[in-house]
């Protein structure tokens, strides 16, 4: 039987080799680093012990971070500040440690903060504030963080919006630009609209009285014998009336292209006959010169039949008036890989260099003919624009008092 | 059996050339510078092809060929579009009209235009 001192010291050997393992446990703990903590009760009050090790990594994280973290008590005492928040207030560490946060808010910001702050106590808050640095305000959003009950302080972390409130008031700008824009832009339209409405107008409205005096000069036409002198004078008329039409749908096709409303219908069909049928027409619109065709095509073509005959009759019609004393046109037509090419020669006064380039632009005539041969100069405008909606091209060569060759492709 | 046209332009200088071209044929012309009361025209005149201005006052050419076009007994009464408008043909083709006659026109159209109609 063991004695009673025997009986206690064995109890205090068991509850030694008790704690002992429990601190070997804790050692082992710390070691693995699954403690970097831990809260020592004594008397009335827990304090926290942290190992040194253990937050080694937080803190150099913390302080290298890319965003402002500070510590501030309930009092609003900054205890606690990174790198990055202190260098954004552009003021040294010293500077901002043991400062009240509120000297560091902006005034108007104040009462944004306050409830943040209050609410954080209960947990989490966040928000948009303005900070106050030494020569400038900083808009941050803030994310408050209770460390309650372990520390009696709120955790802060701080992202700087100067970059972001830069961008978002260059994209206000950008946005109040584009609506600018729009409005114009709506407006020139409008604009457009009307003045598209009054050209459609304007031209009903002149070839109304031309159809009147047309259609009477026919009627005259037609009651007189073609030996008779008013019947010369009836016919020049009528070819006058034909011009006025002629500039009156001209202006009309250049009002539409300047809108982009010149309607294409495209459909396939055989070129050369088209190139034929329409030198016919022409041929009976000049006693001097005989129009003389070289060559044919066997493919199809695809592009609107009506404007492509425009071009025809523009191009055909411009050799026959400006060679008046020329006796021929010699126009030729090949296949040249997936393309159609054409050109219409004659042989009349020519242009320099100078105005070839220029010949395609709307309203340009050359200045020394323009005395002797009527026209808008709109004609090559709108055949080079027909030309180039079909993606074909159309280019011209000639020589002073040699004649003038103007050529176009298409593609097949 | 006479043979009735009806035109419809609201411009007195055309509607007198019209007649005076058509004076040399064997028609009936009658003219009409009003075109919202087209159904009763057409039951008073009895044509057998009506030419149709489009800018014509009130109801307007195209919607005056809608109603001829939606009518039973009207339907099949051929209507020319006579007009100054450069989209003449496809507004022919949107209200299905029988043909157009686009001003100014040659005496030679406008007559072929009108018998290829009266048959």
């Amino acid at each position: 039987m063991k004695t009673q001192p025997e009986a206690n010291n064995l109890e205090r050997i068991e509850d030694l080799e008790n704690r002992l393992a429990e601190a070997e446990q804790l050692i082992d703990a710390i070691k693995t680093g699954e403690v970097d903590a831990f809260a020592i009760r004594s008397e009335n009050k827990t304090e926290i012990f942290t190992l040194h090790s253990g937050d080694y990594a937080y803190r150099v994280l913390v302080e290298n971070f890319s965003e402002g973290a500070i510590n501030i008590t309930e009092e609003g005492l900054i205890v606690y500040s990174n790198k990055y928040f202190h260098e954004l207030l552009d003021l040294s560490y010293e500077k901002v440690i043991g400062t009240s946060v509120f000297d560091f808010i902006h005034p108007q910001s104040i009462e944004t903060f306050k409830p943040l702050f209050t609410k954080a106590f209960g947990g989490q808050s966040k928000g948009e504030i303005n900070l106050v640095a030494a020569t400038n305000i900083i808009p941050v959003y803030i994310s408050l963080t209770s460390l309650y009950p372990q520390l009696p302080t709120i955790g802060i972390i701080v992202t700087d919006l100067t970059e972001k409130k830069k961008n978002e008031k260059i994209l206000e700008d950008k946005n109040k630009e584009l609506e600018r824009t729009i409005l114009k832009l709506s407006d020139m339209e409008a604009r457009n609209a009307s003045k598209d409405e009054f050209i459609s107008i304007a031209s009903h409205e002149m070839k109304t009285p031309l159809t009147t005096a047309k259609g009477y000069i026919e009627l005259l036409l037609r009651s007189l014998s073609e030996e008779n002198q008013t019947a010369l004078y009836a016919t020049k008329a009528n070819q006058a009336l034909e011009r006025l039409h002629d500039s009156i749908t001209e202006l009309l096709d250049v009002s539409k292209i300047q809108n982009g409303q010149l309607n294409y219908n495209i459909t396939g069909f055989d070129f050369n006959e088209l190139l034929d049928e329409t030198m016919e027409n022409v041929q009976h619109t000049t006693k001097n010169h005989i129009l003389h065709k070289t060559g044919n095509i066997s493919q199809q073509i695809n592009g609107d039949k009506g404007r492509l005959q425009q071009v025809l009759i523009n191009l055909l019609s411009n050799a026959i008036k400006y060679s008046p004393n020329a006796d021929k046109v010699l126009v030729k037509i090949e296949e040249q890989d997936s393309k159609v090419q054409v050109s219409v020669q004659d042989f009349g006064i020519g242009m320099s260099k100078q105005h070839l380039d220029k010949i395609f632009d709307r309203y340009y005539r050359v200045e020394e003919h323009a005395v002797h041969f009527q026209g808008l100069g709109i004609g090559l405008y709108i055949s080079n624009n027909i030309i180039k909606r079909h993606e074909g091209k159309m280019w011209a060569e000639s020589e002073p008092e040699q004649g003038s060759t103007f050529y176009f492709t298409l593609p097949v | 059996m006479k043979k009735n046209i009806l035109i419809y332009d609201d411009d007195e200088d055309i509607l007198f050339l019209c007649k005076a071209i058509l004076a040399d044929y064997d028609f009936v012309v009658e003219t009409l510078s009003k075109c919202e009361n087209v159904l009763t025209d057409i039951q008073t005149f009895n044509p057998l092809v009506i030419l149709m201005d489009l800018w014509i006052p009130r109801i307007g050419g195209e919607k005056a060929i809608e109603i001829i076009k939606q009518n039973e007994s009207t339907k099949q009464t051929p209507v020319i579009i006579f007009s100054a408008n450069a989209n003449i043909e496809d507004i022919s083709k949107k209200v299905n009209a029988d043909g157009y006659i686009e001003k100014p026109f040659t005496i030679s159209t406008f007559i072929e235009t009108i018998q290829r109609h009266v048959g």
